[in-house]
């Protein structure tokens, strides 16, 4: 079979590969752009996603859970006795300052419990046991702090608060959206680095349900007893936590705006030029015609090009994307792409490229086939 | 010769009729251009008849309306009134799927530009009319015997590019004849070459169409090509006048 599609695409190469750059570089974009954006949700609730409370009692309109609100610490007690909860314990999740080695200051964002066990923190330990933290002025840090405090090992001393702690444990993916690295600590450490702040006092219960018991049930005697008080699912809280940075970074606008500006803009690329190959070779597809084609058969040979630059631009979005990966790690930076991302995107790309080729479709079929006897 | 017309295809089918048929028919055929003050009668009212294996060349002035009736006769254009047969199949009222088939089936075009896919090579060139013309497996070995009858069998595999324009010519040649169309239409074939390429080219249309049955129409400036033409027509203010 002779393609006069491919050979066409093969012969004008340079137009050819403006074209596919112009889907690649929409692709890329809204792959990009996607990618940090959910990464940066992921991030937003990862704590939230991976602990297993059923529900989290927060204060009034907490925002998210970086900015955490305190509340006495005794609710708690109530919260068991609550039927149809089987545990629940308190969370303090503050900020403090880390001495580094340089001498310089950060902050450290500290997850703080009695056990972090029942809970399911940290979900990802590299080194250390986790219940050694109520042994000693100790904690665990997340190898993602690497970036802003330079490497550090197990066994290795800092001061927190002006106090020495050694670092016992290392995690992964203990990640917020605020960037600041994670920690893990035992509740009464954290409470005497800020004594007059935390003594007792906590920013989270985190509750269990009983098996078999009704969440709604549990929740509204949970109302009942804590009016100053959210008391919220996993899945409405972690929700609530990534709405909050969508809404207030304004990063939910700009990826959308970016989103469509990218695909705007390769939109318009391949439409032109792929309008502009059709107008070359107006007197080639009156060839067809007079040959015996019709429409149809030009129809084709538009809309084969138009699939095949859409999927050779797709394909070195992807590989870009690929590539991408391993230099946006050290910044922190992970493109989270679930399929449906690629599904939707390649989808819309090949949709876009067959919308540009239809623009050509009109001239073709008023295409004047005496126009293969002109000089 | 209006009721050989319309009788066209009773007669082609008929295997007791003595005379074969035409190939090419025309009865009466005008096409009108535009609209209003800017109307141009492109062509009055021409009637011609054309046997397989027969060679006529369109002689006239420029304007006078020949590419206007080759591209009737090609089905490329509908006439404004009258009647015409390709192959024993009236045309004059078809429509543009119909007409596609006819050129599909029946006519093959030498064209004077050429005409060829620059992208593709002469083997593909030849090859992709065939499959238009619904050719499959059987496009290349055919495309192949085309150009070795048209002796291009050392430059299958060139791009037009790299042909001169009298091998582009034969290629537009082989092309058209590779379907083995009762029909060939040429545009002013010989007008962009040398006259050694001319004559070449000439000397195959005449050989094929002797030998392959073709009926040719060769509408020309080119006084060479009456000596090629077994009947000669001129063409006058969109009429036939010899
Ligand atoms: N599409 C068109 N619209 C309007 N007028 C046209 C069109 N095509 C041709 N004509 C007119 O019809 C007349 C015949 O044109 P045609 O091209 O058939 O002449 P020709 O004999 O082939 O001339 P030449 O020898 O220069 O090729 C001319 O006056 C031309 O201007
Ligand atoms: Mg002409």
């Amino acid at each position: 079979m002779v393609d006069l599609a491919l050979k066409m695409l093969l012969h004008d190469r340079v137009r050819t590969a403006i074209t596919v750059l112009g889907v690649t570089f929409a692709v890329s974009l809204v792959l990009v752009q996607t990618g940090l954006f959910l990464g940066a949700m992921r991030n937003a609730s990862a704590v939230i996603d991976h602990s297993s409370a059923d529900l989290w009692i927060t204060a009034h309109d907490a925002a998210n859970v970086d900015f955490a609100q305190i509340g006495p610490a005794s609710i708690v007690e109530r919260v068991r006795a609550v039927r149809g909860v089987a545990r629940a314990d308190n969370l303090l999740v503050g900020f403090i300052l880390i001495s580094l080695p340089t001498g310089s200051q950060e902050f450290l964002e500290v997850y703080a419990m009695e056990d972090f066990r029942p809970w399911g923190f940290p979900w990802h330990v590299l080194e250390g046991n986790i219940d050694d933290l109520r042994r000693g002025p100790f904690f665990f840090l997340d190898e993602s702090a690497t970036r802003r405090y330079g490497p550090f090992r197990v066994g290795d001393i800092r001061e927190l608060m002006g106090r020495r702690f050694e670092i016992i444990g290392r995690t992964a993916e203990a990640l917020s959206f605020t960037t600041t690295p994670i920690a893990f600590m035992d509740i009464r450490r954290l409470r005497s680095l800020q004594p007059n702040l935390l003594q007792g006092q906590t920013h989270y219960v985190l509750v269990r349900l009983a098996p078999g018991a009704d969440v709604e049930a549990v929740r509204a005697q949970l109302r009942v007893l804590l009016p100053y008080h959210d008391v919220l699912t996993r899945a409405e809280w972690s929700e609530r936590s990534r709405r909050y940075w969508i809404v207030s970074t304004g990063l939910g606008l700009n990826m959308y705006v970016t989103v469509l500006l990218g695909a705007l803009v390769g939109v318009v690329i391949v439409a032109q030029t792929l309008y502009g190959a059709t107008m070359e070779h107006l007197r080639e597809f009156g060839t067809v015609k007079a040959i015996g084609g019709g429409n149809r058969d030009i129809y084709a040979i538009l809309g084969k090009q138009a699939v095949i630059v859409a999927v050779v631009g797709f394909l070195i979005a992807e590989l870009s994307a690929w590539l991408m990966r391993p230099t946006l790690k050290p910044y922190g930076l992970t493109l989270v792409l679930p399929a449906s991302v690629h599904i939707a995107t390649g989808i819309s790309a090949l949709a876009l490229c067959l919308g540009a080729a239809a623009i050509s479709f009109r001239k073709v079929a008023r295409l004047d086939p005496a126009l293969v006897f002109r000089s | 010769m209006s009721s050989l017309l319309r009788e066209a295809p009773a007669i082609l089918s008929s295997a007791t009729h003595a005379a074969p048929a035409p190939a090419v028919l025309a009865e009466d055929v005008t096409k009108r251009y535009g609209e209003g003050v800017h109307v141009v009668d492109a062509v009055r009212g021409v009637s011609l008849a054309i046997d397989p294996g027969e060679i006529v060349a369109l002689e006239g002035p420029s304007g006078s309306g020949k590419t206007t009736l080759l591209s009737i006769l090609g089905c490329i254009l509908t006439p404004t009134s009258g009647r015409v047969a390709i192959a024993g199949r009236c045309v004059e009222s078809a429509g543009p799927a119909e007409l596609a088939a006819v050129r599909r089936r029946s006519i093959g075009f030498v064209f004077q530009q050429y005409n060829l896919f620059p992208a593709l090579t002469a083997l593909e060139n030849v090859a992709y009319a065939l499959q238009v013309k619904g050719a499959r497996r059987d496009a290349r070995p055919r495309a192949k015997a085309a150009l070795e009858a048209v002796g291009l069998g050392d430059r299958m595999h060139f791009l037009p590019r790299d042909l001169s324009g009298g091998q582009k010519q034969r290629v537009a040649l082989a092309r058209a004849i590779a379907g083995n169309p009762p029909v060939v239409l040429a545009d002013e074939p010989t007008a962009n070459l040398d006259s050694a390429s001319a004559r070449r080219v000439l000397e195959l249309l005449r050989q094929l169409a002797h030998d392959r049955g073709h009926a040719l129409l060769i509408v020309t400036h080119d006084v060479a090509v009456r000596a090629f033409a077994d009947r000669v027509l001129v063409m006058r203010d969109g009429r036939l006048v010899a």
